[in-house]
């Protein structure tokens, strides 16, 4: 190799056999890893439908009844839960007064005349038994749900209730609408689908990736007896 | 190998067995998370570094050549522990989980993010820059591109790399101290950063490569076991805990109720919580693209990183390069299986509104707290955080103050300097660089994923694209290369001022449009693609890479004969 342009190395124009060869298994190799990665997690977005939870699409239904006074004590306490199952999703919705006054005033609507005065005590007394609450809601046996009733009172006034905001529409569809799709709703193992495969079945595919290349990578400087000037 | 590996794991069984028999003093364990002075985790934490230090003086290297060498004593699987523990940092150990509580499923492209990049520098890189046959990724550099100033601007990057990157270990090295010490986080991170300057003074010349392995053993350990505690405990599949925390998962995603209690008397039940699962929810503010560009710049970060790089130059044949990255991930994976675990039962176990606000960066030990895990297993997984920070930084600060002692002072400011002279320099320079990262660390700008991710980006789009082209393409030219350079240096100051402005509540122009596409955790997925294409534009416009270059990278690299 006299010429001086022998010496030209170009991934994409391999001037010798070995790195014909190398090159070869470089591209199979990326070209593997780039479809776990990344090919995966375009399938799960292409697959993804919003898909909104079950309390969600029963407030939806029980809503616009509470808002033109037809609603039956069923769909009430629906609302009621779904304001809770949303307070109860992280500690920064604790602090929204819009839900907690929405929550407050449907539990004041749908409590029994007898109750309404106690709801209004427990409101100003943070230590009060607010078990009531739970019954009338039907979540004795829900501990997490339970745990967040006492954060989601507060005052209101009985003669102007504000059961329903609009504000809370678009928090309400920020947490309760999830992408979803074959792949999140199939359990293996215990977990969603997508997210044993991201978090386990990936993270081995990589180390196989990499054992494979090696075993190959051995077995072709063998071949071309290329290490052995390297050391 | 065999013989540092028995002394380590005969530690380990001493510690573990010092644990049982202090037992009964610490049955009644806290019902607070945080708070005072906590006497074992202290005791646990102290014998670890002066563990370090003492097999550091056992394996005490003689000189530059012995310290290089040492790594050709070592085998192929402890190189690759070696390799675990220098990656494997605060970053790892605490601040994945963290992301993962915090944002759900968008935490998963960090786990993947720094696994997957070792495919990439594998596939691409590892074995060739092993023959390529330079010590620091700054000569690579100097040497490919024929530059000085290419070798004193990789320099400095490989100083700023060095500096984000131990910002966010401070960070985790200070809520460890402030967990085990309770003082504020101010003190702590001032006291433990003081605590690391003067262990990586001390250890600097030590025997670095073996007290890695011994300090992957220790932070393995303590991530592990208490990983099996808590799958036991409550009853799920506990022999293989990285499969086992699925149905937490699923129970976080449907809201079912479990038997159990946290340590606070709190039910482990949360309600539904898909947006702890499910891909790119609106809850967690992360989209598709987010997800998608933050593991692309973690990938190309870690095939870009010096002190990664820098470990290949030190392995015997170009063979245990490849083979020790292959362990080296699969002992990374080891950890990086299980840290979801640790957000999971997070999230369950402190779903109760009394719980509060917790720490995300902490949330690893809060969780064994909260899944009453015995104190003192608790304890040794604080320092096995703390054990996983100093490895990084020390390693960190050696890079970053040797880049400066031997590729600044000692090669373009004055040549004629002596060995003292330039051990001196290094020393001042680590010195330096700590009391500024501990400044930098007070400011508590992000959580410590984010503040690593930024390191990761510089070197993305900065190095990775001088080494991509270095090695596969001849034509790259020192044109070329400082083309590249400049546009992967602008983006990351123009990223970098933006973030900083947004911080200090200044508005400019464009800033939410910069804050999303070019936000410093994940800038490089554009200005890696834009630095290669300079380097090519520019290359292929100027003169060709000179005779001596082409047939060294032909030959020696690539076996052109």
């Amino acid at each position: 190799m006299e010429e001086s342009k022998s010496y030209d190395v170009n991934f994409f124009k391999p001037s010798t056999p070995f790195l014909k060869e190398n090159i070869r298994a470089i591209v199979i190799g990326l070209t593997v890893w780039a479809v776990m990665t990344y090919g995966f997690q375009i399938l799960l977005k292409i697959m993804e439908t919003p898909t909104p939870e079950a309390t969600y699409v029963a407030f939806q239904q029980a809503a616009p009844k509470l808002a033109d006074g037809t609603a039956s004590a069923e769909e009430k306490v629906a609302v009621a839960n779904t304001y809770l199952a949303l307070l109860g999703k992280s500690a920064a919705l604790l602090k929204n007064d819009t839900l907690k006054i929405a929550f407050t005033s449907t539990v004041y609507n749908l409590l029994p005349d007898a109750e309404k005065e106690t709801l209004l005590a427990a409101v100003a007394d943070p230590k009060a038994n607010v078990d009531f609450i739970n019954t009338a809601l039907g979540i004795g046996d829900n501990k997490a749900m339970m745990a967040a009733v006492p954060y989601g009172l507060t005052e209101i006034s009985p003669d102007k209730l504000a059961m329903t905001d609009p504000a809370l529409k678009p928090i309400m569809d920020k947490f309760f609408i999830h992408n979803q799709s074959v792949l999140t709703d199939t359990i293996v193992f215990g977990f969603p689908f997508h997210y044993l495969y991201t978090a386990l079945i990936l993270l081995t595919s990589f180390v196989l990736i990499c054992l494979v290349y090696c075993q190959v990578i051995d077995k072709m400087m063998k071949k071309y007896e290329m290490e052995s000037s390297f050391e | 190998m065999n013989r540092i590996a028995y002394k380590a794991l005969s530690i380990v069984i001493l510690l573990s067995a010092m644990l049982l028999i202090a037992v009964p003093a610490f049955a009644a364990s806290g019902t607070t998370l945080e708070g005072s002075f906590k006497t074992m985790p202290a005791i646990i934490l102290i014998s670890c570094i002066v563990l370090f230090l003492v097999v550091g003086f056992m394996n005490k290297a003689e000189g530059t050549a012995d310290f290089y060498a040492a790594g050709r004593s070592i085998s192929r699987v402890g190189s690759g522990m070696a390799i675990a523990s220098n990656w494997m940092s605060a970053a790892s150990f605490l601040g994945m989980a963290a992301i993962m509580y915090g944002s759900g499923y968008h935490g998963l492209s960090y786990v993947v993010g720094w696994t997957g990049g070792y495919c990439l520098l594998l596939l691409l890189m590892a074995s060739q820059i092993r023959r390529f046959g330079k010590y620091t990724a700054t000569d690579f550099i100097g040497d490919r591109y024929y530059s000085s100033g290419m070798r004193f601007w990789t320099a400095i990057i490989a100083i700023f790399i060095s500096f984000c990157y131990s910002v966010g270990q401070f960070g985790g090295i200070g809520l460890m101290f402030k967990w085990i010490f309770g003082m504020n986080y101010s003190a702590s991170v001032i006291v433990g950063g003081l605590v690391v300057l003067s262990y990586t003074l001390i250890s600097g010349m030590l025997g670095v490569t073996k007290n890695q392995i011994v300090q992957y053993i220790i932070l393995i350990t303590a991530f592990l076991i208490p990983a099996f505690i808590l799958t036991f405990k409550f009853d799920y599949f506990w022999l293989i805990p990285e499969l086992g925390y699925g149905r937490v998962v699923s129970d976080i995603v449907a809201g079912n109720s479990t038997p159990f209690i946290n340590s606070l008397g709190h039910a482990m039940q949360t309600v539904p919580q898909p947006e702890f699962a499910m891909p790119w929810d609106t809850a967690t503010g992360k989209d598709f693209f987010q997800w998608m560009a933050t593991c692309f710049a973690l990938m190309i970060g870690t095939a870009g990183l010096p002190h990664v790089i820098q470990k290949f130059y030190v392995v015997p044949k170009p063979a245990d390069a490849r083979w020790s990255v292959t362990w080296g991930l699969f002992f990374i994976c080891l950890l990086y299986w299980t840290a979801p675990l640790y957000s999971a039962f997070g999230r369950i176990l402190s779903s109760n509104p009394e719980v509060g606000n917790l720490a995300k960066d902490a949330i690893v030990v809060y969780t064994a707290q909260l899944g009453t895990v015995n104190p003192l297993i608790v304890g040794f997984l604080a320092a096995g955080a703390v054990s996983a920070a100093f490895s990084t930084v020390s390693g960190l600060l050696v890079a970053g103050s040797s880049a400066f002692s031997n590729d600044i002072y000692f090669k373009l400011i004055n040549p004629k300097a002596t060995g003292a002279q330039q051990i001196n320099m290094a020393r001042i320079a680590t010195v330096v660089m700590a009391l500024g990262i501990i400044l930098v660390a007070l400011l508590k700008l992000a959580l410590v994923a984010q503040l690593v991710a930024l390191a990761f980006s510089i070197a993305g789009c900065t190095i990775f694209p001088l080494f991509l082209l270095g090695i596969w393409w001849s034509r790259s030219n020192r044109s070329g290369g400082i083309a590249s350079l400049s546009v992967g240096g602008f983006f990351t100051v123009f990223s970098i001022f933006y973030f900083i402005c947004g911080k200090f509540g200044v508005a400019l122009p464009g800033s939410a449009f910069v804050g999303y596409w070019l936000n410093p955790w994940y800038f490089a997925w554009i200005a890696s693609p834009l630095a290669i294409l300079a380097n090519i534009v520019v290359s292929l416009n100027t003169e060709d890479t000179p005779e001596h270059i082409r047939k060294h990278l032909a030959s020696e690299v690539h076996g052109v004969r």
